[in-house]
């Protein structure tokens, strides 16, 4: 199996996938929070138990996303060193590596689990502003294209001999050698949205259509609500 | 009853508010319902301008001052919006990847239906319908990415028609494909106009759809007239290449492979100092990524590549740089200093040559190039035959030995195609070795002297790749 991109959506039927859309974005936002706010490593072990038995429910195949899973420990490893060297402290190193980790798969879930159609339908019933929700939903669509836009601008610019720099220690001198790759790559993206938005308006696009679509609230959502809201009360009392 | 008139533009007068210039100039044109017509004209002549107009995208989105009468189908396009007219008129821009709202190519299709109020029994009978049409059903699962551009543009093509409009205007819809999938693409317009008699208007720089085109117009200085064969003039005199017997460049059994598929498999080429050499072959053959793996932007799997007696393959694109130039499809990719003089020294002042004798060489090259009254000029604000220019002037001024463009006439009309033949008939008078990679065959017979032909990834015999040869080829 060819390994899935993490912003794009992956079609089933699994329970995640039936939720409703806002009411997954209120249990993205509010655990989110909760994930933020708290410290105290049980709570945050528990957090961690729910982000995986979610990740079961959405049956997709941990194989497919292997090659996430291999940056994000990669990364959650050297952050945890930084932390425990700077820090001196094995605990904060933990937390923070546990409470990265539910954040990512958190987000990931949401995108893999939701079309861009119910994200915008669910953002404009949200009462968010419209023209803020498309432009979203269309920057999810748009991040792949401007990577693999980047990534020519780069090129071109190799092949007239210019070196690119990426040095941690030498920050300004990177930045530099980045310009001649920002300011072509920005004029590509700003005549892109343009295009864009022409396309837009030729292809019928309106608010109202979107505002119209009805979402189902059913008893997964119910359950997800009361589960919520027993983490709240969990946070709060302890 | 069933209007006759699609279309009926009388007096059409356009000015941009910014520039002043005057793009129409008291424009009339009257097009039949069910008809197809070709707009030809040279770049910049008001060809996507008056496009816009149809659909009121000028004056509504793209801001200028305009008077004269516009109707489709009887409706004044002044009283209504953009929005309204999607569903008498829609439009297929040059570049297909700008108009994908989403991630997969059902939802793709659905996207326009939606708009337009349509229920989910509907859509999923039009997709059916669109895509049989146009032999996508395979296609409807497959996500926008993994799609080859003849693919994205057929994919927004079926979106278009599936929301049923009564004219469908394509803006040069050529410019990305090669002659096989021009000839598929005027097959399927041709059946769609059958099917459905909805009007087709294409606008193109050359000839590619006058045989499937009732009427053919010419657009100049702002007016559309019947066109008299303006395009007839031969490409150029030819290049007559100055060759000297000696390898410059060796390719030994080169093998590429990417995601387990293998693009490249055994390329064996020898390259003599002073050749023009074409390189033809359809869209995805691997002619690019050839390129790419010559300047060390993509590694060999296998094989190698001598330059001069040295294997270059490990070494890095800015070692490679100094003496094979390589210029990309899209000419924004480079340009990004505030003048055109200081984009030309670029790469030259990389390559390590002195300041003094670079400006001295650069002010000689743009003159050369025809670019000297632009040369403090923004090289955004270009026109994209001239784009091009400044990126061959600045490829030519860090002296290669090889210079390789990749499908260097995209989007340029017959004059400026011209002008970038004699300038590289120019360079290469002066011993540059050139490679052009290019669907344009008239480009390619002329200025050549040797073409080979790349088919899925293999160099082949040119006598197998005739039906390529027998298209497109106006001489």
């Amino acid at each position: 199996m060819s390994s899935l991109k993490i912003y794009e959506y992956y079609n089933s039927n699994s329970v995640m996938h039936k939720i409703n859309p806002i009411v997954k974005i209120i249990w993205l936002a509010v655990f989110s929070v909760l994930i933020l706010a708290s410290n105290n490593l049980y709570y945050i072990i528990a957090l961690l138990i729910i982000t995986l038995m979610a990740q079961t429910l959405t049956k997709i195949p941990i194989r497919a996303l292997k090659q996430y899973i291999a940056y994000l420990f990669f990364f959650l490893i050297l952050s945890f060193v930084l932390i425990v060297i700077t820090r001196e402290n094995f605990i904060i190193g933990i937390l923070f590596l546990l409470k990265v980790s539910i954040l990512i798969i958190s987000a990931v879930q949401f995108t893999l689990t939701t079309t861009q159609k119910e994200l915008l339908v669910s953002l404009i019933k949200l009462k968010v502003p419209y023209s803020f929700a498309f432009t979203l939903t269309i920057a999810l669509r748009f991040l792949p294209t401007i990577v693999k836009e980047a990534k020519e601008v780069m090129d071109a610019q190799r092949t007239r001999a210019h070196k690119l720099i990426f040095n941690i220690l030498k920050p300004a001198m990177s930045v530099r050698s980045y310009i001649p790759v920002i300011i072509p790559l920005f004029i590509i993206i700003f005549n892109r949205s343009f295009e864009l938005s022409l396309a837009a308006e030729t292809r019928g696009f309106t608010p109202k259509i979107y505002e119209k679509q009805k979402l189902k609230f059913g008893f997964i959502d119910f359950c997800v609500l009361l589960i919520l809201s027993c983490l709240l009360f969990l946070f709060f009392r302890f | 009853m069933q209007e006759t008139k699609a279309i009926e533009i009388k007096g059409l007068n356009f000015f941009y508010s910014e520039s002043g210039e005057k793009i129409l100039n008291n424009l009339n044109l009257t097009v039949q319902n069910g008809e197809i017509i070709s707009i030809l004209g040279s770049s910049g002549c008001g060809k996507s301008t008056l496009l816009f107009c149809l659909n009121g995208i000028v004056p509504k989105l793209i801001k200028g001052i305009i008077s004269g009468d516009i109707q489709v189908y009887g409706k004044n396009v002044n009283d209504f919006s953009v929005h309204e007219l999607s569903s008498d008129i829609q439009i297929m821009f040059q570049n297909p990847e700008s108009q994908f709202f989403t991630f997969n190519v059902r939802d793709e299709i659905s996207f326009g239906l939606e708009n337009k109020g349509f229920d989910e029994t509907q859509i999923k009978q039009e997709i059916e319908s669109v895509s049989k049409l146009l032999n996508i059903p395979h296609l409807l699962d497959r996500s926008v990415e993994e799609l080859s551009s003849g693919e994205k543009q057929l994919v927004i093509l079926a979106s278009l028609i599936a929301m049923r409009p009564k004219i469908l205007v394509l803006d040069e819809p050529t410019a990305n494909l090669d002659p096989i999938r021009t000839k598929k693409l005027k097959e399927i317009l041709k059946e769609i106009n059958k099917k459905y008699q909805i009007t087709i208007i294409v606008v193109e720089h050359d000839l590619d759809f006058v045989d499937i085109s009732q009427r053919i117009l010419f657009m100049k200085d702002g007016r559309l007239k019947k066109y008299e064969g303006e395009l007839n003039d031969n490409y150029s005199p030819g290049c007559k290449p100055k060759i000297i017997p000696e390898t410059i460049l060796k390719i030994k059994n080169l093998h590429y492979k990417y995601d387990k598929k293998e693009i490249l498999r055994g390329i064996d080429l020898e390259l003599l100092k002073g050749e023009v050499l074409g390189i033809v072959g359809s869209n995805g053959s691997g002619k690019s990524t050839l390129a790419q793996n010559i300047m060390g932007l993509l590694k060999p799997t296998e094989g190698e590549i001598v330059f001069r007696g040295k294997n270059v393959v490990k070494l890095p694109v800015n070692l490679i740089a100094k003496s094979i130039g390589y210029m990309f499809q899209n000419p924004d990719y480079t340009l990004f200093e505030n003048t055109i003089l200081d984009e030309v020294k670029f790469g030259a002042k990389k390559v390590g040559l002195k300041e003094n004798e670079t400006e001295k060489e650069a002010l000689q090259m743009l003159k050369e190039f025809g670019l000297t009254l632009f040369k403090d000029t923004d090289p955004d604000n270009l026109s994209i035959g001239q784009k091009r220019r400044v990126n061959i002037a600045s490829l030519l001024l860090m002296k290669p030995e090889i210079i390789i463009l990749d499908e260097p006439d995209t989007g340029l009309d017959r004059i400026n195609s011209v002008k970038l033949m004699e300038l590289l008939c120019l360079a290469n008078q002066k011993e540059l070795t050139v490679v052009v990679i290019s669907h344009n065959l008239n480009l390619i017979k002329n200025l050549c002297n040797r073409i080979i032909f790349i088919d899925k990834g293999e160099i082949v015999d040119a006598n197998h790749y005739s039906e390529f040869l027998n298209q497109n080829v106006i001489s």
